[in-house]
């Protein structure tokens, strides 16, 4: 009825409403909403400020509507009297949300836009930063791996095939770093560790993606470095229903070729899994078929995702929503490496065994599917059942040039290798709002994790660098490989919440959590007839140097390990003045392990049991100077568990030394961590953000050289620490002006770790060659001091238009810890360009494209080395590669060149 | 301001607690391994499990699974024992073992029904030095055995792989086949007088420890690949007199790769060895065939004597011996064929230099401006010049090369015409670092001879 239009005057007259829409409850803008005059056709869209304009419009009084999904509808009147009036009507919007959706374990109140992110961060316990499902749909990534690096101290750990897989936040790599889905942390498929390689999620599964980088009891404490937690979407309100499609390349096959083997011939099972452990395998129980490689030319790489939800029943009690993402992408690398020798000559000048040209053909399939069912029997009680599925299947082809000094021989080695590997989280959830000051709410959880490398086959022939009329081609040997392992957790997650009064909250909970993993590993080496030549694969034929090495050897990498966590805590949230609240309380985390390896019974620490306690307190203090603006001060302790492999005594045969566990002697890590932060959120979606902070760890691990109880080869193993630091600062920027935006963050980072225990090789007095252990300080693995990222936003909610160009910038740090003194492999500082664009077509559709690594940017490994000082040393060998021969020995050098990604998208 | 003072309190109390470091500390209950005691050998049934004891002059013993001499725990085995090994078993010595056979009552430690064949050219396959699937592991040490003493002893037909629990016992592979394995850095590895084959990989390796092998016989060692006597890092002491003929690889090998902190450097000095048909499975270029000092290995080999060996003397430049501390001279090489005298001097990455005191003297066939890090040269001047004149063998020898690889009914004993007589350097220190004992520890410390190779016109070096 109020919509009515009361012309008042039709004089050609005409002036401005123009104004700002927020959420009433963020205070922040409520981008791309239509603001409309109603019973006329004038139409304006709220731009990233939060402003919108109706420039010449006649005199006159005018009913003005906002409509906005999932908010209440709202209205004002105007009246423009003289020309060139001016009139300013802010709108404050309501969520439609439901009064139970606010107390959802996993808070419902955000969107899955930026102005929720913000929100997040400026409202969480913790300190966290976010990406919104809006802002991971526009990066140029599309896992979650690569999405990760624009968020702010945050690095990326990349695959021999260039994928991002691992994280690194603020200079603490990915041992440091948990992984949450929904707040529920999950089982890794990784064959030796706990962390979780990040590439299998498909990014666009996500509402959206928080990092924590400070705990609260309520969170699991073995996140000294932060927290990842995947909120996968949520039911919507309302029918939702998107679909999208890609198609692209990588230049890396415009000259070279993907090489592609068939997977038919593998058999996923072992000689000895099908025919018992007894079994004496022949050459006859091995297929060749997946050494036969076929080129393919430019290779299509496409993606296909498919999201639809919606809410119904008797007053939409019910809803679902179905998530999917498939991506199918091809990658090739060339990488250029020269190898160590396993020792470096006297003063530790380095020695390369061999020089590789290595090229890598990579198919990565991944699928994820999530799937969310809720229901509310009332506004008091919802219960939710949510599963994550995610698969990811590499096929990967690694050949090699082996130019191997000591000989003047070229090893060829060629490998095929399928990994396929798979997370399925359930987790049934409920909240109940008991009285009118409790909550409680609990977690059912199954998780699922498993990896296969079935029959990972590779062979070796071997040729002179320069063939004489005595020299030929011989073929070496050949390995076949399969692995297997699977992590399955069960848990139950409870806890309570408890308002008193205003100013204070209680809560307490607990989780227990039983794991079990099995690892199962078995090889099986070969060799060819005695001078035995290469012509081709299909004609080789190999033998087991006896009869009996046709069995499999039981050993210590085939181990069943137990884990059960049992954790409590007591957490209260004190608004002691109105402005400070302080949050604080103790967790209590109760470790116990068991495993059990195959290895023979005259060998020590075969099986064993290992249990501590943690007591992780934390407090955090956060003081609103203002509305917009928060100081915050956190401290926690927390703790990190050694990964699996490391707590057996065995291992595998590693690139260059054997790695083994160490149950007896490795102790958990844990750490005081102190954070500082300074926020400043204004109006709209603009923030700042500045923070220190500082990390004191005591048994940091690192991966070691012992001393070898067999003597010649050295040994890697996980060894302890004493103590290590990593100190910093962090700032964050964003800021909008009408349709551009700047969004960049830097961080800065120091730290150091002594260890007394690395390798010097010297001349003695009586000019003997000898070797000592030396101390050095260093910092940590995978700490940059530098990283930064800068995005360059464009968006224009009126044509639909967003473009942004992301770069991403980290620092030199080291890759891997070298056992002697001051032969680490550095990574040099690299910058990455990528970018991306959507434009709308016409409503609901929208075509986009990603494009990654423009500047095809190398990944560059260098030792700290007088490369000059090398060469004249005696028996060296002139390296390629080198620019900048005073101060480093460039070793490696990979290029992943530029890909292309361009896509359609529909949303209904 | 009470409300403030209280959780304070609290939080205080909490990191107090927490800060303790002793609470989180790690308890642990990891399962431990105590061997069964070692039982006294009998030769009544077949030896299995842990043994010690002394093994009766006379007596055959069988050997029918693995053994373990554990540490602590001596095994003595007098002159004229004849071991049996069956059921491809090994033996493991975490303490001490001395074979003491003499000259006229030697040990034989060997598989009951394999037969020494000494067919010229016998196909690899059809070699039951190299192919039985009867072979035995041979003598394997761990890092706890302080002596392995072996005199006048036989050791034939090993070289078999470890196996899991065998390997798992001595901290190797699996696969591993060597014929005796040593690994202890303060240890003693006393072999004199004794003869070896047969094999699969390296025959001899010394991981670490302080080395004496002196007068011993190698026939058909190695298998399609493997040196014979083959250190690592942190080896010292002596190799002198040993005969080598159908190797796979090099004779005598010194390598510092993996020298141990507190170890010495890598320290051997050769002399007075011979090689016949040395290296049947290297390529030139690739590897040695007699004798060969690479990464940071240092020492002396003088008084050597190659014979139709696939390569020459060899010194490694990548990654190179250490050429400051290596000194050698007065080594003597034979070859039939010009494919052989043009690897006199072996190309790859080599820096072995020539020396006037060579027999023949390189510079009767090197270019004047020879480089010896990058060897190009024509030896038809060294073909077939200065034969050994050996008692019995046959040169230019009729069989194909390298097909002769085991002594036989040959005798490379030299005629007091042969020219390697009184050409050897006897100014040669023998570097002993072992004790010597008649029972444990080395029975003669031969001195550098008059003569080059291991046979000596008066009667002394090698007695076989």
């Amino acid at each position: 009825m109020a919509a009515f239009i009361l012309f008042s005057s039709l004089f050609a007259k005409a002036g401005t409403i123009k104004g700002k829409v927020v959420d009433s409850f963020t205070g922040e803008p409520i981008v791309g909403a239509t603001v409309r005059i109603s019973n006329t056709s004038y139409k304006a869209i709220v731009k990233l400020d939060g402003s919108f304009t109706f420039p010449n419009v006649p005199n006159g009084t005018y009913t003005v509507v906002i409509s906005i999904a999932g908010y209440r509808t709202k209205e004002q009147t105007v009246t423009l009297i003289n020309t060139n009036d001016v009139k300013t009507i802010n709108f404050s919007a309501e969520t439609e949300a439901n009064e139970i959706e606010s107390v959802t374990v996993s808070s419902n109140i955000s969107r899955d836009g930026d102005k929720g992110a913000r929100r997040l961060e400026k409202i969480a316990n913790p300190i966290i930063n976010v990406l919104s499902a809006k802002t991971i749909q526009l990066l140029p990534d599309i896992t979650v791996a690569n999405a990760l690096q624009r968020v702010s101290g945050v690095t990326i750990e990349r695959s021999n095939s260039g994928e991002g897989r691992y994280p690194i936040i603020r200079g603490m790599e990915k041992r440091y770093i948990n992984t949450l889905v929904n707040g529920i942390k999950i089982p890794s498929p990784d064959n030796k560790n706990r962390f979780i390689p990040l590439d299998l999620f498909p990014s666009e599964l996500l509402e959206r993606l928080e990092v924590s980088k400070s705990l609260t009891p309520s969170m699991e404490g073995d996140a000294i470095g932060g927290t990842i937690n995947l909120v996968m979407k949520d039911a919507p309100n309302k029918l939702l229903f998107q679909a999208n499609g890609s198609l692209g390349y990588n230049t890396t096959f415009i000259d070279g070729k993907y090489s592609k083997f068939i997977t038919s011939g593998i058999n996923k099972l072992s000689p000895a899994e099908i025919n018992g452990n007894t079994y004496q395998a022949t050459y006859r129980d091995f297929n060749n078929e997946h050494l036969n490689y076929s080129n393919l030319q430019r290779p299509v790489n496409s993606t296909i995702g498919l999201t639809i939800g919606n809410r119904f029943g008797k007053d939409k009690k019910i809803g679902f929503i179905i998530s999917s993402s498939y991506q199918n992408i091809y990658k090739g690398t060339t990488s250029n490496f020269f190898l160590p020798a396993s020792q470096p000559s006297v003063n530790n000048i380095p020695l390369f065994s061999d020089l590789q040209l290595r090229n890598y053909s990579t198919q990565s399939k991944r699928f994820g599917v999530t799937g969310k069912i809720d229901y509310q029997f009332n506004k008091k009680n919802k219960i939710s059942l949510t599963n994550t599925f995610v698969r990811l299947d590499d096929y990967q082809t690694r050949i090699v040039w082996d130019t191997v000094a000591l000989n003047s021989l070229v090893d060829n080695w060629q490998r095929s290798q399928w990994t396929y590997q798979s997370i399925n989280n359930t987790t049934l959830q409920g909240v109940h709002q008991l009285t009118r000051s409790t909550k409680f709410d609990w977690s059912l959880v199954y998780s699922l994790a498993n990896n296969h490398m079935p029959d990972q086959a590779e062979f070796i022939h071997e040729y002179p660098i320069v063939a004489t009329s005595l020299s030929a081609d011989k073929l070496q040997s050949m390995k076949r490989v399969w692995l297997h392992n699977s992590d399955k957790d069960y848990a139950v997650y409870a806890n309570i919440t408890k308002t008193y009064n205003k100013n204070f909250e209680l809560k307490t909970g607990v989780l227990g959590r039983t794991k079990h993993r099995d690892n199962y590993y078995n090889s099986y080496s070969l060799k060819p007839q005695l001078g035995a030549l290469y012509t081709n694969i299909n004609n080789t034929v190999f033998q087991f140097g006896t009869p009996a090495d046709g069995t499999p050897t039981p050993n210590g990498n085939n181990y069943n390990f137990d884990e059960n966590i049992f954790a409590g805590y007591v957490q209260g949230k004190w608004q002691l003045t109105n402005k400070l609240e302080v949050l604080g309380g103790v967790r209590y985390e109760n470790t116990k392990q068991h495993y059990t390896t195959q290895l023979t019974q005259d060998v020590f620490a075969r099986s064993g049991n290992i249990w501590y306690d943690d007591l992780l307190p934390s407090v955090q203090f956060k003081y609103a100077l203002k509305n917009n603006q928060n100081i915050r001060l956190a401290y926690y302790k927390a703790l990190a568990r050694p990964g699996f492999a490391e707590m057996i005594p065995d291992g595998v045969d590693g690139e260059f030394f054997k790695e083994i566990g160490n149950p007896v002697y490795l102790n958990h890590t844990t750490a005081d961590n102190l954070d500082l932060r300074y926020e400043y959120y204004s109006g709209n979606a603009n923030q700042l953000l500045l923070g220190v902070f500082y990390k004191n760890l005591q048994d940091p691990i690192e991966i070691s050289s012992v001393q070898p109880k067999q003597i010649n080869s050295l040994y890697l193993e996980p060894v302890n620490s004493p103590k290590a630091t990593n100190y910093g600062f962090e700032a964050v920027y964003t800021r909008y002006f009408g349709v551009f935006g700047v969004s960049a963050n830097y961080t800065y980072t120091q730290s150091s770790i002594t260890r007394d225990s690395l390798l010097y090789s010297y001349r003695t007095a009586s000019g003997s060659s000898a070797l000592k252990y030396v101390s050095e300080t260093r910092p940590l693995q995978g700490q940059s001091n530098h990283v930064g990222n800068l995005s360059l936003i464009y968006k224009n909610p009126k044509n639909g238009l967003d473009i942004q160009l992301a770069f991403v910038y980290t620092g030199e740090r080291i890759v891997y810890i070298s056992p002697y003194y001051g032969l680490h492999y550095w990574q040099s500082p690299l910058t990455q360009m990528d970018i991306s664009f959507e434009k709308r077509i016409i409503k609901g559709l929208s075509v986009y494209g990603k494009i990654n690594n423009i500047t095809n940017a190398p990944y560059e490994l260098s030792l700290h080395q007088s490369y000059n000082n090398y060469l004249a040393s005696s028996g060296s060998r002139p390296l390629a590669l080198q620019s900048d021969p005073d101060n480093r020995i460039i070793v490696q050098k990979d290029y992943y060149k530029v890909s292309y990604l361009f896509g359609l998208r529909y949303k209904l | 301001m009470k409300k403030i003072i209280i959780p304070i309190i609290v939080v205080i109390a909490v990191f107090a607690h927490a800060g303790c470091k002793k609470w989180s500390d790690e308890k642990t209950d990891i399962y431990q391994y105590i061997p069964p005691p070692g039982q006294t050998v009998s030769d009544a049934t077949p030896l299995c499990g842990s043994i010690k004891g002394v093994m009766l002059s006379g007596k055959t013993y069988t050997i029918g699974c693995d053994v373990y001499i554990n540490k602590g725990d001596t095994l003595v085995i007098q002159p004229g024992v004849t071991i049996n090994v069956t059921n491809n078993s090994g033996i493991c010595v975490r303490g001490v073992l001395a074979s003491l056979g003499t000259k006229a009552q030697p040990v034989t430690l060997s598989v009951p029904g394999l037969l020494k064949d000494n067919t010229p050219g016998l196909a690899f396959k059809a070699d039951s030095a190299h192919s039985s699937t009867r072979l035995w592991r041979g003598i394997a040490c761990d890092t706890s055995c302080t002596m392995l003493v072996l005199k006048w002893t036989h050791i034939d037909f090993a070289g078999s792989a470890y196996g899991t629990t065998f390997s798992q016992a001595v901290g190797q592979k699996p696969t591993t086949s060597f014929n005796i394995l040593f690994q202890n850095p303060n240890g003693y590895f006393i072999m004199e007088d004794c003869w070896m084959w047969g094999g699969t990989d390296d025959c001899i390796r010394v991981s670490q420890g302080k080395i004496h092998v002196y007068r011993n016989t190698f026939e058909k060692s190695g298998g399609s690949g493997g040196d014979i006597i083959n250190v690592k890092g942190g080896t010292t002491g002596t190799m002198a007199y040993n005969f080598f003929i159908g190797t796979a690889y090099n004779g005598q090998k010194a390598s510092n790769k993996g020298q141990p902190v507190g170890a010495p450097q890598t320290n051997i000095v050769m002399y007075n060895s011979t090689f016949v048909d040395c290296g049947l499975q290297v390529v030139p270029g690739q590897r040695g065939s007699t004798i060969n000092f690479e990464e940071g290995a240092r020492g002396a080999f003088y008084n050597n004597v190659a014979v139709n060996c696939r390569v020459g003397y060899r010194v490694v430049n990548n990654p190179a011996a250490d050429t400051t501390n290596l000194s050698y001279g007065y080594n003597y090489q034979y070859a039939d064929s010009l494919v052989i005298a043009n690897n006199f001097f072996t190309s790859g990455t080599v820096c072995k230099k020539p020396q006037s005191t060579d027999l023949p003297n390189p510079a009767t066939y090197l270019p004047a401006n020879f480089d010896y890090t990058n060897p190009v040269y024509d030896g038809t001047p060294a073909v077939q010049k200065l034969a050994p004149m050996f008692v019995n063998f046959p040169l230019p020898c009729p069989s194909s090369p390298w097909a002769i690889t085991s002594v036989g009914n040959y005798n490379f004993h030299i005629q007091p015409s042969s020219p390697l007589i009184g050409k050897g350097f006897t100014g040669v220190h023998p570097f002993v670092v072992v004790p010597l004992d008649p029972t444990f520890g080395a029975s003669e410390v031969t001195p550098p001879g008059a003569d080059l190779g291991c046979y000596q016109s008066n009667g002394t070096g090698n007695q076989h």
